[in-house]
């Protein structure tokens, strides 16, 4: 029999043990000496919050009841810890970038900072965590009551009884949790943090760990081998027991149900959220406790089965299975190792509380209290000193207090309905419906805030129709006949049989159907939803949080708030010391305090740094009244971004004009440049013209003179001199002609007709023609290909023109010997090609280009033309372009010049009609 | 022998009328038809006077005049511009580059004879200007 | 780039291996009334599976850990290793 006050002693020494642990912990941690603090195995540890008294007591309760079921509310958690890289790392990342300081606080942040879902997501989560609260407050009252009566009191538990217990149990119930309430408040809100994080508590709760890790053990070693005989002849015993370890249904639909709960608890578990990612000091601390959490679960389960097996073969028939772990070591007489168990026990029931009932008030006054606070006051913390700052704390320590008695009054309400675990699930069922918010933040970048939002009410309300109110029926006779008959007589809404569905293990049922619900509406409504501005950004910085290098953004694009404003607001919140290092820490610029406007970035960081004090939501609006005046919201960012955007159109519209303007200038330029290049053209033209024309009239001229003066001369030279001037006005006439008939071709003859013109016929008129000339210069005309019946589509005498004016320089420039041309006309590729080749002196390569221009005869050439006008080859160009053709000066291979002729072969329709067929 | 005109002219009609009429007033010529054949003839022997065509192959009779400056032994040769194209520019051209005389085509013949008198410094045969006395030294 | 998408698909393949390995159908095989020294099969299996997700996350915390180094390295918001105590 163990003495009331040595069990009471205990437990104070204990608490204050861990107080004066977590307080010299905090000493360490703000003389930064606290490694250890900030080691992994610190942190594993912590995140053995997880075990609670449920673990500790009511596992074992679990085991007696319904065999290997309670291994899936560990196998849940192992699994996401071992899954660490893919889940938990991006949580924790974006839990460090964006400050977060709440589950609340990452549903709300990352759809668009909405309070509304902070609000919803912190009621959703005090509501769910009462019964959890509850069930620590039961299992801590009902230990008490057990080792101080000896251990063999029945439970009266065991059966429901509709009203009340004693008024023993419920004001032990209520000592306990005014306790609880003290004690947490004076762990966890003895002042705001910059960033939320509470080394000592959570050097008190890794304590704490061990104790009822140690404790659990040693009772569990302490059962198997000293009272079953080690652990085969313990599991031997398991079938006298009645506990089925092979039933058929163990691993059904409850067993994947739990599994799914606990891996969705691990996470969405406020005091687990606070832990994990909020009191994270390091990202790579998540590497150790990938392994090391799921280890400590193996070691908290593996006596699990065995302590339930030797309790219920063991004790009297009425004992509660829930407190096998306290009851074994009574009833054997050792009395200090259940002295340890009841404080192994202590230690998981006040850590559960401590953690989650800070996590909660955090929720509490970031969410719901400083914002109406903010609301209510125009300048946040008008009393002077740490005004905000003492709100933030009086909000937390009462919000703790109300934690507490709300799970009092849940545990007075429900007292009697059974059993831990059932409880703990419904927590559980609960919290789990922040699961799929949670992932569509971290994956789903369309999700919504609106869609958040439905699918978190959606699951909200069925998880408390058919999870939590239920869970009344064993105290209120309404709620009893609810569940039989339905409200008002409708059966489909029956909280456990919805829509009929009966038949369903109840905790299956109402995870079933709430997660449905709240899955199809976050889908449902996130389709049918866009996300405002802020929304949308971050969306982005929480889905990519990988791939962006920093999450800093300049949501503050001016403002009037000087240093000193900020500062002020920033020790309102904080309190003067905190904010000032902050400031330091923040850099430069805040040293002096000048009066000169902070930067964006500056605010930016600010924002964040209050945010992971008070939430990202609350910091937004706190920042936003200070630097209001010129407060810039993020639509109006994006608006005057747009109106940047507008700007830099128009500018770029004025660049655009301006490089018309200077491409215009350009082309005028150019047409200029090209017109004083024609002017010049003509100029030249002109020019030649009078060269080409003054030539010949020079000769004549100057023989008429000789012819008139001269009367004596010889009747041959006479001769000469008068064939000279007869030449030469030949050669006059001839070059005006040309020179007009060029004008003509390019100015566009108005009587210009193609017409259907068979080449053989022309080029035999043309050889006809410069017979003459041919035979005066000696030049045989040789022809290769004959094109016969070819037709072309062209003029016929100009075509004969092209023809005449390419034999005649070949006679004209004839220096061979044996001067020869060659005449080639054949068809190809649907053209008629017609060559001219020569053995003349051919075209000097320096003229090759130019040798199309006008007066352009061979001017390099000593043996130059002396007859020609130098207008032939382009008047033949010209012709030929004229009719589709071409004509081109070929790379000559040996002595000789070869021209092409090129032209389009008329298309049958076009011939004559006596040529077709 | 060195003769007393060297004619610089490509158009073979032209070339022939020269001929004519310098021989016909009792100076000995010699012809060649491009610009490179000019400097060849000069550097050989220099002539007393050089009448020069501007549009010439090979090299423009500018070219010729140019380098025919620059040359110590002809700096001082006088030289004779024959051009057709008849501007204001070309005369200007043929001053700068150190021409002696500058005649337009089409032109009298007589203008040709009196300017390569003048050149050779030979007194006007029977005074004035009249072509055809100036053409007719033996009449 | 290969080796670490290849050790990321390993380390996906442990919570999804170890789903697969403790729920229906597989988890049933073991669960018959066979004992292996003295312990149920079905006891045996389930703390096994357990314990060898708890040894491959063990094992995988070294390349992990190397990779999440240089993604850390990369990220310049997450040098804070100890944050700075509040005055």
């Amino acid at each position: 029999m163990i003495s009331g006050s040595l069990v009471i002693a205990t437990s104070v020494l204990y608490v204050i043990l861990l107080f004066a642990l977590a307080y010299w912990s905090d000493l360490m941690a703000r003389r930064g000496q606290g490694n250890l603090l900030h080691s992994p195995l610190v942190f594993t540890l912590a995140i053995s919050v997880y075990c609670t008294s449920w673990t500790f007591y009511g596992a074992v309760g679990s085991a007696a009841r319904n065999g290997l079921e309670f291994l899936a509310v560990y196998l849940g958690p192992t699994l996401v810890f071992t899954g660490w890289w893919f889940g938990l790392r991006k949580l924790v990342r974006i839990g460090h970038n964006q400050r977060i300081t709440s589950v609340a606080d990452l549903i709300s942040s990352r759809f668009g900072k909405s309070g509304r879902l902070a609000v919803l997501v912190t009621l959703m989560a005090v509501v769910g965590i009462t019964p959890y609260i509850a069930l620590q407050l039961k299992a801590i009252a009902t230990s008490l009551r057990v080792i101080l009566s000896g251990g063999f009191e029945p439970s009266s538990h065991v059966q429901a009884t509709p009203l009340p217990q004693s008024l023993d149990d419920v004001g032990l119930a209520f000592a306990i949790a005014a306790a609880m309430a003290l004690f947490s408040i004076m762990f966890g809100t003895r002042n705001v943090n910059a960033n939320e994080q509470h080394h000592g508590v959570v050097a008190a709760i890794a304590f704490e760990a061990i104790v009822k890790f140690v404790a659990l053990i040693a009772v569990g070693l302490f059962v198997v081998f000293s009272i079953g005989g080690g652990f085969a002849a313990t599991f031997a015993r398991a079938e006298d027991a009645g506990i089925m370890l092979n039933a058929q249904n163990a691993f059904g639909p409850r067993w994947l149900t739990i599994t799914i709960l606990s891996a969705a608890a691990i996470v969405c578990l406020p005091r687990q959220f606070q832990i994990t990612v909020v009191e994270n000091a390091d990202e790579r601390h998540l590497r150790t406790a990938s392994w090391a959490f799921p280890l400590y679960l193996f070691g908290m389960s593996v006596f699990t089965l065995p302590i339930a097996i030797i309790g219920r073969s063991v004790l009297p028939a009425g004992a509660d299975p829930d407190m096998f772990v306290l009851t074994l070591p009574l009833a054997f007489d050792q009395q200090g190792l259940a002295l340890f168990a009841f404080i192994g026990g202590f230690s998981s029931a006040t850590s559960m509380i401590i953690i989650a009932s800070i996590a909660l008030s955090i929720m509490i006054s970031n969410h719901i209290v400083v914002p109406i606070a903010l609301r209510s006051t125009k300048v946040p913390g008008q009393e002077a000193g740490s005004g905000m700052s003492r709100l933030v704390l009086t909000s937390r320590r009462i919000s703790i207090a109300v934690v507490l008695l709300l799970g009092f009054v849940y545990f007075w309400l429900t007292a009697g309905s059974g059993a831990l675990a059932p409880i703990g699930l419904i927590s559980f069922a609960g919290v789990a419906q922040f699961l799929p918010a949670i992932i569509a933040a971290l994956y789903w970048r369309d999700a919504t805030a609106k869609g958040a939002l439905a699918g978190l009410i959606a699951g909200f309300i069925i998880w408390g129709w058919s999870s939590f109110l239920p869970s009344f029926a064993t105290s209120s006779e309404q709620i009893a006949s609810l569940l039989q008959t339905g409200p008002w007589g409708i059966g489909i809404l029956r909280p456990q049989a919805l829509l009929g569905l009966s038949g369903l293990d109840p905790l299956v049922h109402a995870v079933f159907w709430s997660l449905l619900g709240n899955v199809i509406a976050l889908i449902g409504v996130s389709l049918f939803t866009e996300n405002d501005a802020m929304g949308r950004l971050q969306s982005h910085l929480f889905v990519d949080v990988f791939k962006q290098s920093t999450g800093g953004h300049a949501r503050y694009v001016d403002s009037s708030a000087t240093l000193d404003d900020l500062l002020y607001m920033t020790e309102r919140v904080l309190g003067a010391e905190a904010a000032r290092s902050l400031f330091a820490k923040l850099g430069p610029g805040a040293k002096g305090l000048e009066t000169a406007p902070p930067t964006p970035e500056f605010i930016s960081r600010l924002e964040k740094e209050l945010a992971g004090s008070i939430g990202a939501a609350s910091a937004h609006v706190v920042l936003g009244q200070v630097v209001s005046g010129e407060s810039i919201t993020f639509e109006e960012v994006l608006q005057m971004a747009d109106e940047t955007q507008k700007i830099l159109e128009y500018s770029q519209r004025l660049e655009h004009t301006t490089e018309e303007l200077q491409s215009t200038t350009v082309k005028l330029r150019e047409a200029n440049q090209q017109l004083r290049e024609l002017d010049q053209q003509k100029d030249e033209f002109l020019s030649q013209v009078s060269h080409e024309v003054r030539t010949p009239m020079t000769a004549i001229r100057s023989f008429s003179e000789i012819l008139l003066n001269h009367d004596d001369l010889e009747a041959g030279q006479r001769q000469r001199f008068l064939n000279t001037i007869h030449d030469e006005s030949m050669r006059l006439t001839i070059l005006l002609d040309e020179i007009l008939d060029l004008s003509a071709l390019e100015r566009g003859e108005t009587l210009w007709r193609n017409e259907p013109v068979e080449v053989g016929t022309a080029l035999r008129r043309a050889i006809d023609v410069c017979t003459p000339l041919t035979n005066q210069h000696n030049l045989e005309v040789r022809q290769k290909n004959r094109a016969e019946n070819i037709w072309v589509v062209a003029n016929g005498d100009r075509l004969c023109q092209v023809f005449i004016n390419l034999i005649s320089n070949a006679a004209k420039y004839s220096d061979a010997k044996r001067p020869f041309i060659e005449i080639d006309s054949r068809v190809k590729g649907g053209e008629l090609l017609v060559d001219f080749a020569d053995n003349g002196p051919g075209i000097a390569p320096g003229d090759r280009d130019i040798i199309f221009d006008k007066f352009s005869r061979g001017k390099h050439d000593p043996e130059s033309s002396h007859s020609g006008s130098g207008l032939g080859l382009a008047i033949s160009l010209e012709i030929l372009v004229k009719m589709g053709g071409s004509l081109k000066l070929l790379p000559s291979s040996g002595r000789g010049a070869r021209f092409q002729v090129r032209l389009p072969l008329a298309s049958a329709d076009a011939l004559p009609p006596f040529e077709r067929a | 022998m060195k003769p007393d005109v060297l004619i610089v002219e490509d158009e073979p009609s032209i070339l022939s009328s020269l001929e004519f009429i310098l021989r016909h007033a009792g100076w000995t010529t010699r012809s060649v038809t491009d610009g490179e054949a000019a400097l060849r003839a000069i550097s050989m022997v220099v002539p007393r006077v050089v009448i020069l065509d501007v549009m010439l192959p090979k090299q423009s009779g500018f070219d010729v005049l140019k380098k025919l400056r620059l040359d110590r032994n002809t700096r001082e040769l006088p030289i004779l511009i024959l051009t057709a194209k008849g501007q204001q520019q070309d005369k200007r051209t043929a001053q700068g580059l150190g021409a002696t005389g500058f005649i337009t085509k089409p032109y009298a013949n007589s203008e040709v004879v009196d300017a390569v008198r003048r050149l050779l410094g030979e007194a006007p045969v029977r005074g004035g200007a009249n072509g055809k006395s100036e053409e007719d030294p033996e009449r | 780039m290969r080796g670490r998408r290849k050790l990321e698909f390993v380390a996906f393949l442990v919570p999804v291996g170890g789903i697969i390995l403790i729920l229906p159908p597989l988890v049933l095989i073991a669960n018959v009334s066979t004992w292996i020294f003295g312990v149920p099969a079905i006891i045996v299996y389930l703390f096994a599976v357990w314990l060898a997700l708890i040894t491959v996350a063990f094992a995988l915390q070294f390349p992990l850990g190397r990779l999440q180094e240089t993604d850390m390295e990369a990220d310049p918001s997450q040098p804070e290793t100890a944050p700075a105590p509040p005055k």
